[in-house]
């Protein structure tokens, strides 16, 4: 079975200090060497994207994952998070990040989230 | 207080990102190698017509060198003002109350007409963001490079007063508007401006970057 990484997150917006908890579920785990999320600030113009920022990560796993495991983690949006920006060509958010360090590229997948001010 | 030395968008003191790094080295390149042919091409142009004096032979090919010569030092000129910064405006002086604000604050500026009489009857002054976006562009071989491209995000733009030496201008950031950015991808920059609105040409203005932040 193939690799695949979902993350589930409660309806935001959420606001700069707040936790931001949800799961992540993997099905396919059993080549994972490590598992661990961020809340990452991504950038994004029409056919670029780049994370601007990344806040520390939580690990979830430092091995095999069984297949239909449901991780919970808690992260907290840092007290100067930009709230998310869209522009005509491009904007600004945060998302919540999940990466699975396996061999060969590591699987990433991004779930955005709604960051808004104070 | 002035603009960055390097990146005129930015307020003195603000750090550029990697897209504004990325511009400045290749803008850079690009105005070195092609002020470096033209200047080249004149040196030549006005060595062959040197030669051609001094055989007594002012023939057409002389001529033509010459209007080559002369192709090539408006070329090297032109070349020289596109990396010279943005202005054109030196009969009006632009001051901001302060370079940072945060938004939703009123941003105010102060601007002094020193020659009226040259001051078109248009000309206005204006709080603007601007918004820098890399795209992939063809390169002319079948494949593609980064590049970036601009568009005006917010603006907003008051008439000035011929008639008045100093005029004091307020504009109010939006609330829930854009914010400052240097980026990769994507670079988000405000500045105050005044500009003399010209047809199918490029506004002559005078601009002051500040700050916005979140």
């Amino acid at each position: 079975m193939s690799l695949r990484v979902t993350i589930e997150l409660p309806a935001g917006p959420f606001v700069a200090g707040e936790p931001v908890r949800g799961q992540v579920t993997v099905r396919g785990g059993d080549g994972i060497r490590g598992l661990e999320v961020s809340l990452v600030q991504v950038e994004w113009s029409k056919d670029y994207e780049a994370v601007g920022r990344r806040e520390p990560p939580q690990s979830l796993a430092g091995g095999p994952v069984p297949d239909g495991r449901q991780l919970p983690f808690e992260l907290t949006l840092p007290l100067d998070a930009p709230p998310e920006v869209q522009t005509g060509h491009g904007g600004l958010a945060w998302e919540v990040q999940a990466k699975a360090d396996v061999r060969g590229p590591d699987a990433i997948v991004g779930e955005r989230i709604s960051v808004s001010p104070d | 207080m002035p603009s960055h030395p390097r990146h005129p968008h930015l307020p003195q003191g603000r750090t550029p990102g990697r897209q504004s790094e990325r511009n400045r080295s290749g803008r850079r390149f690009g105005i070195v190698v092609l002020g470096g042919l033209a200047a080249a091409g004149f040196v030549v142009g006005a060595l062959f017509l040197a030669g051609a004096i001094e055989n007594d032979d002012p023939s057409t090919t002389g001529v033509i060198l010459l209007a080559l010569a002369v192709v090539f030092a408006l070329l090297t000129l032109l070349i020289w003002r596109m990396g010279a910064r943005a202005g054109g405006l030196g009969h009006v002086t632009l001051t901001p109350a302060a370079t940072e604000y945060s938004r939703g604050e009123r941003v105010q500026a102060r601007v002094q007409v020193r020659d009226a009489t040259r001051l078109d009857a248009e000309t206005e002054a204006g709080l603007v963001c601007m918004e820098y976006y890399d795209v992939r562009v063809s390169n002319g071989k079948g494949g593609s490079q980064r590049s970036t491209s601009e568009a005006v995000v917010w603006e907003s733009w008051q008439p000035i007063d011929p008639a008045q030496p100093v005029q004091e201008f307020a504009f109010d950031l939006p609330a829930g508007g854009p914010y400052s950015h240097e980026g990769d991808a994507l670079s988000l920059a405000w500045k105050l401006s005044v500009r003399e609105p010209r047809r199918a040409r490029r506004d002559p203005r005078a601009d002051e970057p500040v700050w916005v932040y979140p």
